[in-house]
């Protein structure tokens, strides 16, 4: 055995060649021996301070690190690239257990023989686990083509809890192999040691896979929110294919970003969750660790391709949805080729591959659906992102539209009252008092601006408002936008000898004004609460 | 008119939504008057609320001719706001 200052000067070579991070395997190895010591901090610390313990974390850190960073150096593909078959995944997990070999056997020494076949034997379950995995992947989510990012076909086949229960299945088997034939070269009971592992193998996949997909979630939340905004400014200027590129590259960044994370706070769950159920929680999270390296980044990567054709379609939906409501959406997704399949399987749409929305969409118009409104609701919860971007696009860009009719509007008012002021200055270099005439001129601007609803003129009947009144308050009134009611407010404050204020609602599309109330000045503020006020 | 309280209101409302359309409007011209434009504050009830909730009502236009010109709200839409706020009220106790 190699000594042991050699041994550290090493290991830490190569961890900084490698650019590795030590923390990952001490945090777990602190989990590991919390949960073995029975959550006692002073015997976990001992324990941390074992040569054993330290052995034990370097072999750990130093097999992912060394593996990760070989394969980096010499371009060797990893779970998650492109076209990663099954040929790379052998290759990929016959470098990881020759690693694992090594660094156990210069760190811990042992037999070599006994090392080579646990780790060799390591290798070749881990692979078999990752095909099963991905193939469990493709059943729940639906198959990458041939070329990983050119987009995806099928349909789910199995629910959320086959799924589960097939990721723990293979997990167990995968565990209980590697800890029989561990058993089998230490001298140990077999059938004990296999039992065991098998069920701490099924235990780390499938708590691996939940905390995995709460992740999913995370991340397409925050890209959606990317994507409606991008979609929003961008609006026609961009065109479909530089679209769908900008929001893949944005899906890939932030798996990219969280892939790590994922990984640790599956590992920190999967120990924290074996306290107290005899769990080894160390092939809980080796078994974890591979169902999320081969299932789950490489199906979230495929997110990412699909992700820019959704989100462009739920755009153009919603353009349609605007143009001609329901049915015009519902045509359009029928155009785009999105509702017409019925029976699963691929579909085209703008050049890629994408699932079928809602397969009973299509049967809008016979029987399934009575009304279009419920067919495109249909399609919309049918579908997580489509339906997220669809709903998120209507409301945001409805707020838009609002803000930018009141701007407009406002600024159309403005307009009105300067020129009026640089003409009736001109007119006052003619005529004396001219202060008088300002003042007539500028209401007389506004009038020319705005017209009355037959509700308005009754309620200035009822509550005796001269058209002189609303026009004042339309040119010196604070403005605030009643979203509740769609009116912009014109509150000319204390505008009544009384000294009551006076609110001058006006429908900012039409211009009409649509009610007037006086109301008591102190009372006013209150009303504004719940109203936005707005500047020209 | 005369409104002072939470019941005397609760018990206007109740009427209201008996009355025909256009002696509903006549009565909700009245109360924002007297509750908009007057120094009065009913005890018990959240005049700030109510004060919206009237504002809210100048929506009202029985007329259907008339709802074409804006997005005026008729008698259903009324019926249904009265029962909501009447709901609150019955079920708030204001603590001042």
């Amino acid at each position: 055995m190699l000594p042991a200052k050699r041994l550290l000067t090493l290991l830490f070579c190569a961890l900084y060649f490698f650019e590795v991070t030590f923390a990952d395997s001490l945090i777990v190895q602190a989990a590991v021996s919390l949960a073995a010591n029975n959550l006692d901090i002073g015997k976990t610390l001992e324990q941390l301070a074992t040569v054993d313990t330290l052995k034990s974390m370097a072999i750990a850190g130093g097999t992912a690190g060394i593996t990760r960073g070989i394969s980096d150096k010499v371009g060797m593909k990893v779970p998650g690239d492109k076209s990663f078959d099954l040929l790379d995944r052998m290759k990929y997990n016959m470098l990881k257990s020759g690693v694992g070999f090594g660094t156990r056997t210069a760190i811990d020494g042992g037999k070599v023989v006994q090392n080579l076949v646990v780790d060799g034997v390591g290798g070749l379950v881990d692979t078999g686990l990752g095909h099963v995995a991905e193939k469990i992947g493709d059943a729940y989510k639906g198959v990458p083509n041939e070329g990983g990012t050119d987009g995806v076909q099928g349909t789910p086949r199995i629910s959320s809890l086959t799924h589960k229960g097939l990721h723990g299945l293979a997990g167990g088997v995968a565990g209980g192999l590697k800890g029989a034939v561990k058993a089998a070269v230490t001298g140990d009971d077999v059938g004990q040691a296999a039992l065991s592992s098998v069920v701490s193998g099924a235990f780390g996949s499938v708590v691996t896979e939940i905390v995995a997909e709460a992740y999913e979630s995370r991340i397409q939340e925050k890209v959606t929110d990317e994507i409606v905004d991008e979609l929003l400014n961008a609006g026609e200027t961009i065109d479909q294919e530089a679209f769908e590129a900008l929001v893949n590259d944005r899906y890939l960044a932030a798996v990219e970003e969280e892939r790590e994370t994922i990984g640790k706070v599956s590992k920190l769950a999967t120990v924290g969750l074996s306290f107290g159920l005899g769990i080894d929680p160390q092939t809980a999270i080796d078994t974890g660790s591979t169902t999320l390296e081969n299932n789950f980044i490489p199906h979230l990567v495929v997110g990412a391709v699909w992700a820019g054709g959704i989100a462009w379609t739920a755009y153009d939906t919603y353009k349609a949805y605007q143009d001609g409501g329901a049915a015009g959406a519902l045509k359009s997704l029928a155009v785009d080729g999105v509702i017409a399949v019925v029976t699963g399987g691929a579909m085209k749409l703008g050049g890629k591959i994408v699932k079928p929305l809602a397969k009973g969409a299509w049967q809008y118009g016979k029987t399934v659906f009575p009304t279009a409104e419920k067919a495109l609701e249909a399609v919309v919860q049918d579908n997580k992102i489509f339906g997220k971007i669809f709903s998120r696009l209507s409301s945001k860009s409805e707020k838009q539209v609002v803000q930018k009719t009141v701007t407009t509007e406002l600024k159309t008012v403005s307009t009105n009252i300067e020129q009026n002021v640089v003409e009736t200055s001109v007119k006052s270099g003619e005529k004396s008092g001219c202060k008088v005439v300002i003042e007539e001129e500028r209401s007389l601007a506004v009038v020319s601006s705005r017209n009355f609803t037959r509700h308005a003129l009754e309620r200035m009947e009822e509550r005796k408002i001269t058209t002189t009144m609303v026009d004042k308050a339309l040119s010196k009134g604070r403005t605030f936008w009643d979203q509740k009611n769609n009116v912009i407010n014109y509150v000319l404050d204390e505008g009544f000898a009384s000294g009551k204020s006076l609110i001058v609602g006006q429908d900012p599309v039409t211009k009409n004004i649509t009610t007037v109330i006086p109301v008591k000045a102190k009372k006013v503020e209150a009303m504004l609460k719940r109203m936005t006020e707005v500047r020209p | 008119m005369s409104i002072s309280n939470k019941q005397e209101l609760i018990t206007f409302l109740k009427r209201l939504l008996s009355l025909k359309e256009n002696q509903q409007r006549r009565e909700i011209i009245n109360i924002q008057k007297l509750i908009l434009e007057g120094d009065i504050l009913l005890q018990d009830v959240d005049n700030e609320e109510l004060a919206l909730f009237l504002y809210d009502l100048d929506y009202y236009e029985p007329d259907e001719n008339l709802r074409k010109e804006f997005s005026f709200f008729g008698n259903k839409e009324l019926e249904k706001r009265i029962k909501e706020y009447l709901c609150e009220l019955e079920n708030s106790r204001l603590i001042t």
